[in-house]
């Protein structure tokens, strides 16, 4: 028995609970919290199945759906909530979460109601990967893009973005845009790996499970996210041998150690230069001192 | 406009013109780089501007004083959008600033720097000056994505643009790869009006700019505001240090409890009475320190 059969199936699991932890990220990267890529796959991914079955289209066609229907309905939450700030925004897209859920339950027609439907066509890893791929390829190129630096920057202060021209609405859509698409694709993939799907599949679980995640990995750097949602998603399954019924407390003890000494998480973006910088302050200030002291240094 | 009301017979004689009622008086030669038109702002019981109007000339160093809490950074709040007025409203180069728009003043070419240091920490002193080009790049992430030559020259330009700007304000070009929130206040100051500039202002605001400077950096400062000026850019400062103001001001506005006490040249601004005491405290408190100085001197006791 290979490597892949016995974790497979675990690999593929952590590879989407990354991308969702993307689809987070890419939000609080301009410092805005947001549970929309829950509700958001819940659509991309029920649009997907139902493409999947009533065409008979290969998954491939359900994965560009799925992308742009993600995209489309993170657009559509962007203008619903574009009034509200912080956690109002926040609680805004907790409200969807539950509102998308009951739509699920009773759009019976559509969704299968509380018993679910079935994915007909199966994913194979490659959709994964490749997945996994492209959003690399994307945040290697757009994060020093113009893009990138504007979220940056409105993350750190969004008044004095603003003074220098960055639209804060369109941006925030924009993001909202990019942020569904993740999740979209995200949907489809966890939808094709579990081969059903139903209310409790894009649940308040996986809003928050994906938000853990990204606060264990670093919420401000987009590799930081996608381990984090990665570790976070494999870890229990690793576990389970170990502490078969301990796996949700040693994840809530993991999260705390993090959260209390590791605050911008496991990956934090030029942290070795930080660190440089620092020294090479208090280098400076110990020259100044021993200046204003007369010290003599050989 | 309360406070003084001087008439000037000749429009931006002196970078400034100055008016009463509703409106600054209308300047002869095109329209006013900025013009704040009867501009009142309240915080509840607090009025903080009263009425306030004055135009600024193209092209000049115009200063902003008063004591601590006089409205002068209420005054660049109104300008650059960050504060709403109640009434009154603020044009650059004749067209009217939407009220409270940060960006809309943005969009009107204006430019500012903060009391308090608003750098992004978090970002490279390179970067830091890059996210005030925002609103010039023409290319955008789509074209980052699909690795568009045009986007890659464009991002490369706005850096070397960026270097420029740092040793045009006095940065070393060693300081640009460090983060922001490491640099020492002075040097967080240049940077600030590096971003500032990387806008390509057509009015820059400065907010005490001097902050945290010695002699020699703070007249560096002035001399790099009158080649901006002289390139094009009309300069409001909001200064303490009088020395620069004189040097490098030619018109400054003296403003008090929210109004205007006095404008003109900064140094028949500064021999007022009424400014040196509301600037420099009561005159009674400075008679009883000559006075007390007086005494100490009869009994022998060294002055000072």
């Amino acid at each position: 028995m290979t490597l892949w059969n016995l974790y497979g199936t675990t690999i593929e699991f952590g590879i989407v609970a990354a991308l969702f932890a993307l689809s987070a990220h890419v939000t609080l990267w301009r410092g805005t919290l947001s549970l929309a890529s829950a509700p958001v796959a819940a659509v991309a991914g029920y649009a997907s199945v139902a493409l999947l079955a009533r065409t008979g289209a290969p998954f491939e066609a359900a994965l560009v759906t799925g992308g742009v229907v993600g995209a489309l309905a993170g657009l559509a939450v962007g203008v619903l909530l574009i009034r509200l700030d912080s956690h109002w925004f926040a609680l805004g897209t907790v409200a969807l979460v539950i509102c998308v859920r009951v739509l699920a339950v009773n759009l019976d027609g559509l969704t299968g109601g509380t018993a679910g439907t079935p994915v007909p066509v199966g994913l194979l890893p490659w959709h994964v990967f490749a997945a996994l791929a492209l959003a690399c390829y994307v945040f290697t190129r757009i994060r020093r893009s113009t893009f990138g630096l504007a979220a940056e920057a409105i993350r750190h202060d969004p008044d004095v973005a603003a003074g220098l021209g960055v639209p804060l609405r369109r941006h925030n859509l924009q993001s909202l845009a990019l942020a569904g698409a993740i999740a979209g694709v995200a949907g489809v993939l966890y939808a094709g790996i579990s081969r059903y799907v139903s209310p409790d599949t894009f649940s308040v679980n996986l809003a928050f499970t994906m938000l853990a995640g990204v606060v264990l990995g670093g919420a401000y750097y987009w590799l930081g996210a996608m381990a984090g949602g990665f570790v976070f998603a494999v870890l229990p399954e690793l576990l389970q041998t170990v502490f078969p019924r301990g796996v949700t407390l040693v994840n809530g003890v993991l999260l705390l150690i993090v959260v209390l000494f590791l605050p911008n998480g496991l990956i934090r973006p030029g942290a070795a230069r930080a660190l440089r910088d620092r020294l090479g302050a208090a280098r400076g200030a110990r020259q100044v001192t021993g200046e204003a002291t007369g010290e003599v240094r050989p | 406009m309360t406070g003084s009301t001087r008439g000037s017979g000749d429009a931006f004689a002196n970078g400034v013109a100055y008016g009463s009622g509703d409106g600054p008086v209308a300047g002869a030669a095109g329209p006013a780089a900025l013009a704040l038109h009867g501009v009142t702002v309240r915080f509840g019981g607090l009025v903080a501007l009263d009425g306030l109007s004055f135009e600024v000339a193209p092209r000049s160093v115009f200063g902003v004083i008063g004591p601590n809490g006089a409205g002068k950074t209420t005054l660049l709040n109104v300008i650059s959008g960050f504060t709403t007025p109640t009434a009154g409203h603020v044009t650059v180069f004749g067209e009217k600033v939407p009220a409270g728009s940060v960006r809309g003043a943005a969009l009107a070419g204006v430019a500012r720097t903060y009391q308090n240091v608003r750098l992004f920490p978090g970002l490279t002193v390179e970067e830091n000056i890059v996210a005030g080009r925002y609103r010039h790049r023409r290319h955008g992430a789509l074209k980052a994505l699909l690795c568009s030559p045009a986007e890659r020259r464009e991002r490369r330009e706005s850096y070397e643009r960026a270097r420029h700007l740092m040793r045009r304000v006095g940065l070393d070009d060693s300081l640009a790869g460090r983060r922001a929130e490491t640099l020492s206040y002075g040097d967080q100051r240049r940077c600030e009006v590096a971003r500032a500039l990387a806008t390509e202002p057509r009015v820059l605001l400065l907010d005490e700019p001097t902050a945290g400077m010695n002699a020699a950096e703070s007249r560096a400062l002035g001399d790099l505001v009158l080649k901006l000026r002289d390139e094009g850019v009309t300069i409001v400062l909001v200064e303490h240090n009088m020395d620069i103001l004189q040097r490098y001001c030619e018109s400054a506005a003296v403003i008090n409890f929210g109004r205007l006490l006095a404008a003109g040249p900064p140094r028949e601004c500064l021999r007022r009475d009424d400014v040196r005491e509301a600037y420099f405290g009561g005159r009674s408190d400075a008679e009883r320190v000559r006075a007390l100085l007086r005494v100490r001197e009869d009994k022998g006791a060294p002055p000072g």
